[in-house]
């Protein structure tokens, strides 16, 4: 007998194969180490956010809205709060899902209730860092929401059975810019624009925004208010090798340059918009 | 005219220009920030939006010029934006248009009691409506993330599930979607005589445009106004709870429907002075 209380779709339907990989070859890595991807980036898309950004790095989709500031209920706040929310597609593959046992949120298989591991610590590292940036105490009895999407993300695969974190400092790395770029679109007042860098320590030295996973090798993320004397605003690093000082100097310095290309890019983004 | 954006140097502080000293002081979409290591630091005023810089000079007879700098966003549309970039004594002023003391509002009325009314503020005269409703759903755009707990059509977003609370105050509980800024208006500060024998039936009823003025940021919830002077009161009402037709001030206590003749009592503002 069929199940009359669910709106079922026809009998003869197919559930289309989302999710599987595909076998063309993965295109060979051409940049140079201190270089870095090309990205594309445009504001207000959405309409009725107050401000949004969108971007594309490879196969790397983010989106982000801010909403605020809009009123709150309950007691006074002299500054606003702020909150962020990251949240990928739920047929994308997060990364590390098997270390952060991602399946454990779901609700009976059903859907997810919440956020998971990973999205949880995508969130607080943008909030973290996005915090410093914003004149709160302008805007009291209001909230100013974040709200990350990940549409795609491509550097999150397996690579022989070895997990890294390159690929989550990657996309940790351009979810930062995006949102970034969203708060000044949605016109909140900020003290600086938080950028970003990302880079791999390995044997031979640093590598800008990299590309490959596996292997042995060092991640860095560190954020930086590049206007503002290069204040580091957020740090992240994974990698079980052990670490000197001079490393540590070694991946701010690489981050930070490449921090300072992409925040050339969203300047210049900015204002030709603005103009 | 020059655009700048968030974090962009504007002008340092001080300045020296044909043996003069300038010195500049941050308004609306800018800040004043200290760039600089050691001895080479220096107060430099810093652009917080995206917009256009605006210079003002301020006549204070003075040796020293002074200089207000603000950033007017390209998309303000705001009438007293600059007239507030000009203002010296104004330093607490922000870009985006949230009501503060000393505004003068537009409300509308939503409930009354005996001790005061509600309202919902719609717009800061001058500076246009308050907030756009940027309210998103779960039903919404996107409602393909996943769903709130409880599913259906709250808001979004609720405070208790977002992963990243370390400024977030548990007291602070976003709006319903569409929900505006609100208000209420004590009965003593309806009018600045006989305060104790004020009527709120007698000066408001649902569904009224009053004018008035900020006197508090109040609670989370509510703004505290008051329409304590000639100007601010009743603007536009309706007969018969609304059901009639747009009445007009007859003085400051009367209003009267034009077709049906219908006298009514409220507070009415006289906004235009002669």
């Amino acid at each position: 007998m069929s199940e009359r209380r669910r709106l079922l779709g026809p009998a003869n339907t197919f559930i289309p194969n989302i999710g599987i990989t595909s076998t063309t070859e993965e295109a060979v890595k051409t940049r140079k180490r201190d270089e870095i991807r090309k990205f594309f980036l445009k504001t207000g898309l959405i309409e009725n956010a107050n401000g949004s950004a969108y971007l594309e790095a490879d196969g790397t989709i983010v989106q982000v809205l801010v909403f605020g500031p809009r009123p709150i209920r309950g007691s006074f706040i002299e500054r606003a709060s702020f909150s962020v929310e990251c949240k990928f597609l739920p047929h994308i593959a997060q990364p590390n899902e098997g270390i952060f046992n991602t399946g454990s949120n779901n609700n009976n298989g059903n859907y997810r209730t919440g956020l998971t591991n990973i999205e949880q610590k995508i969130s607080s590292y943008i909030e973290t860092s996005l915090l410093p940036s914003i004149i709160l105490e302008k805007y009291p009895k209001s909230t100013i929401d974040v709200f990350i999407t990940v549409i795609s993300s491509d550097s999150i695969e397996d690579h022989g059975g070895k997990t890294t974190n390159s690929g989550l400092l990657n996309l940790v790395n351009w979810v930062l810019n995006c949102s970034s770029v969203a708060l000044a679109d949605s016109g909140i007042e900020l003290k600086d624009i938080v950028s970003s860098g990302v880079v791999r320590l390995d044997k031979e030295g640093i590598v800008l925004d990299p590309q490959e996973t596996g292997g042995e090798g060092i991640d860095g993320l560190v954020s930086f208010m590049n206007l503002r004397n290069d204040e580091i605003v957020g740090f992240w690093m994974e990698g079980d090798e052990d670490l000197e000082e001079k490393d540590v100097e070694r991946i701010i310095d690489g981050c930070n340059t490449m921090s300072k290309k992409i925040r050339a890019n969203i300047n210049s983004y900015l204002l030709e918009q603005a103009s | 005219m020059s655009i700048v954006i968030p974090g962009q140097y504007i002008t340092p502080a001080y300045k020296l220009a044909d043996s003069k000293i300038q010195k500049y002081y941050p308004r609306k979409g800018a800040i004043l920030s200290h760039i600089g290591e050691g001895a080479n630091r220096i107060p430099v005023i810093v652009a917080t939006v995206v917009g256009k810089v605006v210079y003002h000079e301020v006549d204070e007879g003075s040796e020293v010029q002074l200089f207000l700098v603000s950033v007017m966003p390209k998309s303000n549309t705001y009438h007293a934006y600059e007239q507030e970039s000009k203002d010296f004594r104004e330093s607490n002023s922000i870009s985006i248009n949230l009501p503060k003391e000393n505004d003068v509002v537009l409300v509308k009325i939503t409930k009354i009691n005996t001790r005061q009314a509600y309202c919902e503020i719609l717009t800061v005269e001058g500076f246009g409506n308050v907030l756009q409703d940027s309210g998103v759903g779960a039903n919404g755009e996107l409602a393909h993330t996943s769903v709130p707990y409880g599913g259906g059509s709250q808001a979004f977003s609720s405070h208790q599930t977002v992963a990243s609370s370390q400024s977030t105050l548990t007291s602070a509980v976003t709006n319903d979607l569409g929900e505006n800024f609100k208000g209420i208006i004590r009965s003593q500060d309806v009018r600045s005589t006989d305060r104790d024998k004020v009527k709120i039936i007698e000066s408001f009823k649902p569904g009224d445009i009053v004018r008035a003025i900020i006197i508090s940021l109040g609670d989370g919830s509510n703004y505290y106004l008051s329409t304590a002077k000639n100007d601010l009161g009743v603007l536009f009402a309706k007969s018969e709870n609304g059901s009639g037709d747009l009445m007009f001030p007859v003085d400051w206590q009367t209003m009267v429907d034009k077709t049906s003749g219908v006298v009514e009592k409220r507070k009415c503002a006289k906004p235009f002075t002669e």
